[in-house]
């Protein structure tokens, strides 16, 4: 015979039983966090490293062919030699711009570490990377990460021995200044996930699309690109949004700069 | 038997996709799990995996328990439906 199941069976306390063992497990998790704040993390990332340093292998090419190989190294050589030829004109700007802040007394002695990327959730809440660099390397939390072209992308917010984690400007909530367009006005930045920021701006601040957002220091770095302005002519501020130059999801390395 | 060796293989694909951070595929399957069933504690672990991996460690940001909460909600409110709707033989 089949019937619904009675408040008053075993099922009952059975659920009581697993409510209590699920509030106790949540429970001891908590205590274990509290006390040993990297244990959990520093387990499951030594368990899940190895497949990320895999992926990543992987995803490098370490796994093709030979004559695949070989036609990469050539393909890759051609251009090494049509880049070196572009970035020599760029290298000497470097040195006159390094020459000229060190007569002024500002040359940047920041050493920087690089660090390849081995998580990179595309929807993950957190919006955050694990890099394959910890404090073995002498990285600290605070440090800043930059992408290619010195592009500020996040900082350090855990470090383990062997990984470290990186929360990104752009996860949601977080707020800085940059500097935004030709005229440098300074704003407030709110980060809107996925590499994207929200600035408001008066409505005559005549930003335009493509335009520039920079950090405001010394350093100039190159923060982001307009990609869209918002107006609306009932309200007195309009919102300009932006991204960074290169693309969060496709990321591989990163630079640290270390203490 | 068979049932076992479909839970394992359901943890075992769980742990994959918590690996790659596909989190959605993560859920659809402990989903899965906790209604074919009984006692699907797998569920929280993988929240706690999940957080462990990419949130952050300190226990006062709780945007670094994600995972934990999620687990939990979908653990207690599942086994209160199943409750609700299982009919017994």
């Amino acid at each position: 015979m089949t019937y619904i199941q009675s408040r008053n069976s075993r099922g009952g306390n059975s659920f009581r039983y697993t409510t209590l063992s699920v509030f106790l497990i949540v429970v001891a998790v908590i205590g274990i966090r509290f006390l040993l704040p990297n244990f959990f993390s520093g387990f499951m990332t030594a368990i899940a490293r190895p497949f990320w340093r895999t992926e990543f292998s992987i995803s490098s090419g370490q796994l093709m062919s030979a004559e695949a190989l070989l036609d990469s190294k050539e393909d890759l050589m051609r251009r090494l030699d049509e880049a070196n030829m572009r970035g020599a004109t760029a290298f000497a700007l470097a040195i006159e711009n390094t020459e000229l802040k060190s007569m002024l007394g500002r040359a940047s002695s920041t050493p920087i570490i690089l660090a390849a990327v081995l998580s990179k959730p595309p929807l993950a809440p957190y919006d955050s990377l694990v890099l394959d660099i910890g404090s073995e390397n002498g990285i600290v939390a605070g440090s800043m990460v930059y992408g290619m072209g010195n592009v500020p992308l996040g900082k350090i917010t855990d470090v383990l021995a062997h990984s470290s984690k990186v929360l990104l400007f752009s996860s949601p909530g977080q707020r800085f200044d940059v500097l935004v367009g030709k005229t440098h006005i300074q704003a407030i930045a709110l980060g809107k996930g996925g590499g994207q920021y929200v600035v408001e701006l008066p409505r005559d601040s005549k930003v335009m699309e493509g335009d520039t957002v920079a950090i405001p220091s010394l350093k100039s770095n190159l923060y982001g690109i307009v990609s869209s302005i918002v107006s609306d002519p009932s309200q007195p501020f309009e919102k300009v949004l932006f991204a960074v130059p290169l693309n969060i999801f496709e990321l591989r390395w990163v630079y640290v700069e270390k203490p | 038997m068979m049932k076992s060796i479909f839970r394992i293989l359901i943890d075992i694909a769980i742990f994959i996709c918590l690996v790659h951070a596909w989190w959605y595929f993560a859920l659809l399957l402990a989903i899965i799990g906790l209604w074919n069933f009984g006692l699907y504690i797998e569920i929280i672990l993988a929240g706690l995996i999940y957080d462990a991996l990419y949130g952050s460690m300190k226990v006062t940001d709780i945007m670094g328990s994600i995972g934990l909460v999620v687990g939990v909600i979908f653990f207690v409110i599942l086994t209160f439906i199943k409750k609700l709707v299982r009919i017994r033989e």
